[in-house]
């Protein structure tokens, strides 16, 4: 059986390492506060889409659509020229088109009618 | 221990919005009171200690947007807790130490030398003691006796019963007074 002021050495013992501290190795040190440093970093945007994609897309979508128009107003023969026979239309519905309106709209067509 | 908690909790306010400086002051605060922990826990797993800090306080940073600072929780409390979970777990993983017996017979006079040891090398010989003590011994002593956990605590954290717990620390403690006997200069 042991003696109780032995006992009351080990406890003090017990009682002194609770206030006991380790310095902290520099290895360790460096290793926790990088871990901070990416904790905290700043959450950039997925693939760079952030303030240069959106300035991107305003300037862009009402640029091409202002190119367009002047395209079919001031230089329509850009435009028939890019498209099959130079863009000459005879104004009559070929076959494939007779079929797909007859589709679409259960109306009778005849090729050579004209919408 | 009010400004104490103050201060921390301030610090991890700005740690948790980037500020490296506060995050190294935060860690020089708490930091070596958790490493001599952790090593105790470990039994002088150097290695394994500074992985469970540097893991405790990745959670720490995790946590900073969300910390109350209002609440019950002392962050050096807090830390201790984690740090004590993860060496447990730890600890569980790997059977790599082979523990004394837990049934190992006590020498009769060991207690003895106890004072003398608090005023030469006492806790280096502490720690050295505690490091032969059978795994959950070791953990249940260094969480009753030196951190000061309550046996419900512990119960919790090592995943047994309250009377487990006044078991193993009831055995560690005679263990440990064995260990320190052969330390008594004659």
């Amino acid at each position: 059986m042991q003696d109780p002021t032995d006992t009351d050495d080990l406890d003090a013992l017990l009682t002194a390492a609770r206030g006991d501290d380790a310095p902290l190795p520099q290895g360790l040190r460096a290793r926790v506060l990088a871990d901070h440093a990416r904790v905290t970093a700043p959450v950039r945007p997925v693939g760079g889409f952030g303030l240069r994609g959106w300035l991107a897309g305003i300037v862009g979508v009402p640029g091409a659509a202002v190119l367009g128009l002047w395209l079919g107003l001031a230089q329509p023969d850009l435009f028939y020229g890019i498209l099959p026979d130079g863009g000459v239309v005879d104004g009559g519905l070929a076959e494939e088109e007779t079929v797909l309106l007859e589709d679409l709209f259960g109306t009778d067509w005849t090729q050579g009618d004209t919408l | 221990m009010t400004d104490t908690r103050q201060t921390d909790a301030a610090l991890l306010t700005l740690a948790g919005q980037g500020d490296a400086a506060a995050a190294a002051a935060l860690l020089d605060r708490l930091g070596p009171r958790l490493l001599a922990f952790c090593r105790r826990m470990t039994g002088g797993d150097t290695a394994q200690a500074e992985d469970i800090v540097q893991e405790a306080f990745l959670r720490l940073w995790q946590k900073a947007p969300e910390w109350d600072a209002g609440g019950a929780a002392q962050m050096s409390t807090w830390l201790g807790r984690v740090a004590a979970n993860l060496a447990i777990d730890a600890r569980r993983r790997s059977a790599r130490m082979t523990p004394l017996d837990d049934d190992m017979p006590l020498a009769d006079d060991a207690p003895s030398a106890v004072a003398r040891l608090i005023r030469a090398e006492g806790l280096t010989a502490l720690d050295a003691a505690l490091a032969q003590l059978p795994e959950r011994q070791r953990q249940a002593l260094v969480l009753r006796h030196i951190e000061g956990y309550s046996n419900p605590d512990i119960a919790a954290m090592m995943g047994c019963g309250v009377e487990a717990v006044e078991s193993l620390t009831a055995r560690g403690k005679r263990h440990l007074a064995a260990l320190l006997a052969p330390l008594k200069p004659e």
